[in-house]
């Protein structure tokens, strides 16, 4: 019985609508910068009892991904991969974790989202 | 399921200081920690090696962990501290845990009743995770300690149809990270239930979801959040 109720909840959950200006702007409320001339490529999001994330991803023009890390706030606490290729960084505060990974290659910016 | 921070977390922070060979956190690790950390800059210097840990079930696995370390350096074997890791937590009063290294959505129920918050371990390579693939991680979701991460939900749809549903129901949604050679470690899962009172339609359904679960698993009784460590690496497809 007790699975049968929970499946339900599941169901439900599975339909609750992703909101992608909303993570967006979660993002860029986490690097500090307001972001233009980006696709959107990937945004995921799954909510289950007690726990959600989100991820989304972004491309760029090669200019582009330059400048915005460039411009990132706190950019010195970002660390690099041994190629060079991208940048990374994570905070885990207050039950969340936020992750960023700017990929210089595929020229991506992807920022995932958990609590 | 969630990673939450509580009153000890500004030193206990099971997220960076998992062992990517998938070993279990160890307390020796925080007691030596002079500071305080309230948050995790992964890679930037300060990952300190809780030993080369992890459980293998098979003579592979155990050489894997004996090369790995934090960060992926295979310099900081510690065969003392390796061997240490590689014990599940003994929790000799938990008579509701049958002790097999996995956790069934009854044992997580009570131990949430009457653990008192006690860590709970579990054997990575017991879970099923047929649906994770090597490919996945080509489109990671986070880097843990220089590794590509995803996150993996145990109760999407597909999971809970063809799967353990039981899984998905004590763990949701677990973070974790490939190590090479279609080898993956998880990082530690809080079970607990916290709102998190995000106003939009997700973060309406989550809370509604976990209050739900929070009013189940209490039971009238007042229960008590638990990390869920795993131990070992678990072998995925290419």
């Amino acid at each position: 019985m007790i699975y049968r109720i929970f499946i339900i909840i599941f169901i439900f959950l599975f339909i609750s609508c992703d909101n992608k200006e909303y993570d967006i702007q979660k993002l860029e409320n986490f690097i500090g910068i307001k972001l233009e001339s980006y696709d959107v490529i990937r945004h995921e999001s799954g909510i289950a009892i007690g726990d959600s994330f989100m991820v989304i991803e972004l491309k760029f023009e090669k200019k582009d991904i330059e400048q915005t890390l460039k411009e990132i706030k706190e950019f010195e606490k970002y660390s690099i991969s041994d190629d060079k290729s991208y940048y990374y960084f994570n905070l885990i505060n207050e039950g969340v974790k936020e992750s960023v990974i700017i990929n210089l290659q595929k020229q991506t910016l992807t920022y995932s989202y958990s609590d | 399921m969630k990673h939450s921070f509580h009153i000890t977390n500004k030193t206990y922070n099971p997220v960076f200081w998992a062992d990517p060979s998938g070993g279990s956190v160890s307390e020796s690790v925080f007691e030596n920690l002079g500071g305080t950390k309230t948050g995790s800059f992964t890679d930037m210097g300060t990952g300190t090696s809780i030993g080369a840990g992890g459980a293998g079930d098979n003579e592979e696995d155990k050489d894997e962990q004996k090369k790995t370390s934090d960060n992926g350096d295979p310099k900081n074997g510690d065969p003392e501290k390796s061997e240490s890791n590689t014990k599940s937590t003994d929790c000799s009063k938990c008579w509701w845990l049958n002790n097999d290294e996995y956790l069934t959505f009854e044992e997580a129920i009570w131990h949430y009743r009457l653990g008192k918050g006690e860590p709970v371990d579990i054997r990575l390579n017991k879970l099923d995770l047929s649906n994770v693939k090597s490919s996945d991680f080509d489109n990671h979701d986070f880097m843990h300690q220089g590794s590509p991460g995803k996150y993996v939900r145990l109760s999407s749809a597909s999971s809970i149809l063809t799967g353990n549903r039981s899984e998905g129901l004590v763990l949701g949604t677990i973070e974790v990270v490939y190590i090479g050679d279609n080898k993956v470690m998880a990082l530690p899962n809080e079970y607990n239930f916290e709102m998190q009172g995000e106003k939009t339609l997700r973060g309406v359904s989550r809370d509604i979801a976990t209050a739900f679960g929070g009013f189940y698993n209490n039971g009238g009784m007042r229960g008590q959040s638990y990390w869920i460590q795993f131990l070992g690496t678990a072998t995925i497809r290419p």
